[in-house]
């Protein structure tokens, strides 16, 4: 395994596939850094000299991937949050962000769009988004038991 | 009695003549022969083999002999007897039906009757991605590209089927003999290129003192296609940028006019990838040349392209579906097009062909029922074939 960019890469696969492995690179991306290397398609990452492999580190370098990728787009959900546009409150919400409808099939959004709002390894303080964690007293959390209760009985009813 | 040598096949050996040039007559047409144990020393299952991959499966390195090598060998002795040679000489024909057997089976006849031969089994490797590319001159406006592994192999195979004894006859410019240059470029590929166009040039400048000489090319569609490499702008690259194929393709071109030497190709119509509609258009014109089996019953190559020269009086551009020549981006570079002296349709088995194959099927038991070889079988086989060699080969194994 070739270790680039703190990501690790297979050494028996070819270059283009290789490359894909990394956050924000898809085999368009990879294939146009084969093509300004001179890296031939079916060249496996073993056999690529040691020099082509500083020009891959340094063209990759330049290419916005994994951790300041994952940071800007954390960022930029994070201005929608704060601004108070639609799809930020869709976010802060989990829930589809495109239109999708919600009536049903929305687990998807729930499982996944709130991860932008939890802090990361990357980010050591707490985002103006992140839900609050205060204690809340015993009447209130009994109070949103029964609500919820209710709901669920209205919908057997 | 001559020396036979044995195919091994799964369930039985069989004993064959060898392919060698004293079996190259009219008397041996039908008969199955195997390739001599020298040539098949230098076939492996690897991609950069001299020969065909499938050569070195055992079963598969004995040919029946047909009159159209036999047609083949005649035209490329009369074409290396002129001064100077006129062009290529390209067999055309459908899928499966023999071009790179009888490519393959003229090129070692002459190699075995002391000629020169380079012989280019695979040119689809070069092109297909699989070999490194740098640019061969750094800051030029037209970049060639240099392969540097590719022309070692080529030298390689150049010294494995010829021999350093006879390349070692015949001097490049500055004095060293084309076997020291050619294992100059096989030890360092940063001048193998070099090396190789040092090599060519010496066989174009005289050709009474030296062997005779004779380039077969097979899958030469490769030469005019589009590779799979491409430039730093993701521009994909022609074939003609290449300086392996570039050195090729000058020859074919008559760029590069080589004495007492004969140019032979075949393409590849299985090769879906690598598809040339320019070279296909040139077979197209090609002018036929009469052999023995012209008035027989030719193979009827479909004419899949129209002749623009005839239709355009208004200047009308084709469609691409109708036309694939026109949008070819080689077309316009008309200095690389191969000059094509003429063309020999290799045509289909006939019936005493279709009965002997059938018959060498049968002795190495290929066939798992009992299968009775009679005429029934045998119109059979050709009607549901069409004396195509390949779905012979695959019904028969079938069976």
């Amino acid at each position: 395994m070739l270790y680039l960019l703190g990501v690790n890469l297979p050494d028996a696969k070819a270059v283009p596939t290789a490359l894909t492995h990394i956050y924000g690179i898809g085999p368009h991306t990879a294939a146009s850094v084969c093509h300004k290397l001179g890296i031939h398609p079916r060249c496996r990452l073993a056999d690529l000299p040691e020099a082509k492999i500083t020009q891959l580190s340094a063209l990759l370098n330049t290419l916005t991937i994994d951790a300041e990728l994952l940071r800007e787009t954390r960022n930029k959900i994070t201005v929608m949050v704060q601004s108070g546009r639609y799809r930020g409150a869709r976010h802060k919400a989990s829930l589809p962000v495109n239109g999708q409808r919600t009536h049903t099939n929305r687990m998807t959004a729930k499982k996944l769009n709130g991860r932008w709002m939890a802090a990361r390894q990357y980010s050591s303080a707490r985002t103006a988004c992140a839900p609050a964690r205060t204690p809340q007293p015993p009447y209130a959390l009994a109070a949103s038991r029964a609500i919820s209760l209710l709901s669920i009985f209205r919908r057997i009813l | 009695m001559a020396k036979k040598t044995g195919v091994s096949w799964a369930h039985s050996e069989i004993q064959l003549g060898e392919w060698t040039p004293t079996k190259a007559k009219s008397k041996n047409i039908g008969e199955v022969l195997r390739m001599p144990a020298n040539i098949l020393a230098n076939a492996s299952l690897s991609s950069d083999s001299l020969y065909p991959p499938a050569l070195a499966r055992q079963a598969l390195s004995a040919f029946m002999l047909r009159q159209t090598t036999l047609d083949v060998i005649d035209v490329i002795r009369q074409q290396a007897e002129k001064s100077v040679c006129d062009g290529v000489i390209a067999l055309d024909g459908p899928r499966g039906v023999g071009k790179s057997v009888t490519l393959l089976q003229t090129a070692t006849h002459f190699a075995k009757e002391g000629w020169i031969v380079f012989y280019v089994s695979q040119p689809v490797q070069w092109v297909n991605g699989t070999e490194p590319f740098e640019p061969a001159t750094a800051n030029s406006p037209t970049t060639i590209y240099a392969q540097p592994a590719v022309a070692a192999r080529i030298l390689n195979h150049l010294l494995k089927l010829n021999g350093r004894d006879r390349l070692g006859q015949i001097k490049v410019a500055d004095g060293r003999n084309v076997a020291d240059v050619a294992q100059e470029g096989i030890s360092d590929p940063s001048r193998s290129q070099a090396a190789l166009d040092e090599i060519l040039a010496a066989f174009a400048v005289d050709g009474k003192s030296r062997p005779r000489l004779l380039i077969a090319v097979d899958q030469v569609n490769t030469f005019y296609s589009t590779t799979a490499y491409h430039d730093t702008a993701s521009k994909p690259i022609t074939a003609d940028k290449l300086a392996a194929v570039r050195s090729f393709a000058s020859i074919f071109s008559l760029a590069k006019k080589l004495p007492h030497a004969s140019l032979l190709c075949a393409a590849d119509k299985s090769d879906t990838q690598h598809r040339a509609p320019v070279l296909a258009a040139l077979l197209e014109a090609a002018k036929p040349i009469a052999t023995k089996n012209t008035g027989k019953s030719e193979p009827t190559i479909g004419k899949r392209y129209h002749d623009v020269s005839k239709i355009d009086e208004f200047g009308v551009l084709l469609p691409k579906a109708l036309a694939p020549a026109s949008y070819d981006p080689l077309a316009s570079a008309t200095d690389l097009h191969p000059k094509i002296a003429g063309a020999i349709a290799v045509p289909a088995y006939d019936l005493y062909e279709v009965a002997s194959a059938a018959a060498y099927y049968s002795d190495c038991g290929v066939f798992s029922n009992d299968v009775r070889i009679d005429r029934d079988f045998v119109e059979k086989e050709l009607v549901l074939t069409g004396g195509n060699a390949l779905k012979l080969h695959r019904r028969c194994l079938s069976l």
